[in-house]
């Protein structure tokens, strides 16, 4: 929530003001902060409408705002309220969302108050682990400390504990779970990574699954799922697929999970789309009365370049 | 660390209960008008800074010092996460508006909706609280009130018990 004009401490600093003025003014400040923080709110959540697919993990954080909320006014008016353990695992294949899903929560969870700044901090196995003994406790403490007030997004975390006993991941889980209970309302931890090997992970650490109450779950994306994120992605670029080329895209899409075994996801998309406008910048770029039309259009055989 | 701020109106009680609920809590000897302190409950422990204020009274102040007192408190009001609100129980023959003024209706109406929020009624050992409190409470309707005495030391333990529950 933003600060109140500061001009009303000042007005009764000066004796222009009355406090029970100053007072009237706080409350009709804060009332304009609520409204623009509901705005917020809303923004965050068209946000995540406007990915494609992931309807399970859309529902999953309009619930989690919803609780949050909730418990929020319940706490208020001093009724008893669920302790709020907002720590997450998210479990997907690259590609899928997640870090995507986790900067808007960030930013919701900070419209909503329980976060002071919502920002994201991505960090690897590399990011946290030392290679000397009290090397990890010092770097993963320096990554919380600098998630404090937002998310820390622990990509691949179950490369953590994939060092046996003698490792210094252990550490690091050890130094991450006391932040977890030290910095409760400060910080929410987010450990993401592929399905099974997260899986594994969590039944290793029977003590880490009780700890995040919130487990989702990012499906590998469906070839006309792609294809629509693909056309999104032109759309933001100002580019278009003729229907034939849309067509010969899809088929691409197609091939490319069939033949090359690789999971549905964006980035491969996105890789897939960035190559098709460089093909239709190298066919357009001796043709200097290329028309707007034209320099908006990706056509097939950009498409079957790729 | 989280803010627990102390507000009320002149001679409610806000300093005696700031002093003798730290004392309560074990800190033998409270300095300032701040300190970091440590709440446990059950098994569990939470920490934040309990935050004594300068008094709100109405009207303009000649005293350029005590403006500015006034004006740090709404700041503290402003940006504190819990609003600890005390008010004299006794209300008198006079009722709870005209007793307790325009200053702890709108202090109550901007934390209830703000902030996390707490009234303490104070004084509850002297004669006329039990009617008083009846007042604050057909007044302020489904808000939580915790009657106390800050210098008896009464109802610590329940005010502990809820802001540990805020926190």
């Amino acid at each position: 929530m933003q600060s109140p004009v500061p001009d009303i401490f000042v007005q009764l600093e000066k004796g222009q003001i009355p406090v029970t003025t100053a007072l009237r003014l706080l409350d009709e400040e804060a009332d304009q902060n609520a409204k623009c923080s509901v705005a917020s709110v809303e923004k965050c959540l068209a946000e995540l409408n406007e990915l494609i697919g992931l309807n399970e993990v859309k529902d999953l954080v309009k619930e989690l705002y919803a609780f949050v909320e909730v418990q929020r006014r319940r706490t208020r008016v001093g009724l008893a309220a669920e302790a709020m353990s907002l720590h997450m695992i998210f479990r997907g294949n690259p590609g899928t969302g997640k870090t995507t899903v986790a900067r808007v929560i960030g930013k919701m969870l900070k419209e909503v108050g329980i976060l002071k700044k919502g920002h994201l901090v991505e960090v690897e196995r590399a990011d946290l682990v030392g290679e000397y003994i009290g090397h990890t406790a010092q770097k993963t403490r320096e990554q919380i400390k600098r998630a404090l007030g937002g998310i820390l997004f622990v990509d691949e975390a179950y490369s953590l504990a994939r060092g046996g006993e003698k490792d210094f991941g252990k550490e690091c889980i050890d130094v991450l779970v006391k932040a977890m209970e030290d910095h409760r309302n400060e910080l929410v931890l987010i450990l993401a990574g592929y399905r099974d090997e997260m899986a594994r992970f969590l039944q290793a650490n029977p003590g880490l699954r009780s700890r995040f109450p919130i487990q989702i779950e990012f499906p590998d994306y469906s070839p006309n799922e792609l294809l629509q994120i693909a056309e999104l992605m032109l759309k933001k670029r100002q580019y278009r697929f003729t229907s034939e080329a849309r067509e010969a895209f899809f088929r691409r899409i197609e091939g490319a999970l069939r033949t090359e075994l690789i999971p549905g996801n964006a980035r491969m998309v996105r890789n897939m789309v960035e190559k098709a406008i460089r093909r239709q910048a190298l066919r357009l770029v001796s043709k200097t009365d290329a028309t707007m039309d034209e320099l908006m259009t990706i056509t097939v055989a950009e498409v079957d370049l790729l | 660390m989280n803010a627990c701020v102390i507000v009320g109106r002149a001679n409610c009680g806000k300093t005696t209960f700031y002093t003798n609920f730290l004392r309560s809590l074990g800190y033998r000897d409270p300095k300032g008008e701040a300190c970091p302190i440590t709440l446990r409950w059950k098994r569990s422990v939470k920490a934040c800074e309990l935050v004594d204020t300068v008094s709100l009274v109405d009207g303009i102040l000649p005293d350029a010092a005590a403006r500015a007192g006034m004006a740090r408190t709404l700041m503290l009001l402003a940006s504190a996460y819990v609003v600890i609100h005390v008010v004299s129980a006794p209300l008198g023959a006079k009722g709870f508006r005209e007793t307790t003024g325009a200053i702890d209706l709108l202090v109550s109406r901007y934390a209830r909706r703000r902030k996390k929020y707490l009234l303490l009624a104070n004084k509850c050992d002297l004669p006329g609280a039990r009617t008083g409190i009846q007042e604050l409470r057909a007044e302020l309707g489904d808000q939580t009130i915790i009657p106390i005495s800050a210098t008896l030391q009464t109802g610590f333990h329940q005010v502990q018990e809820y802001l540990f529950n805020l926190l």
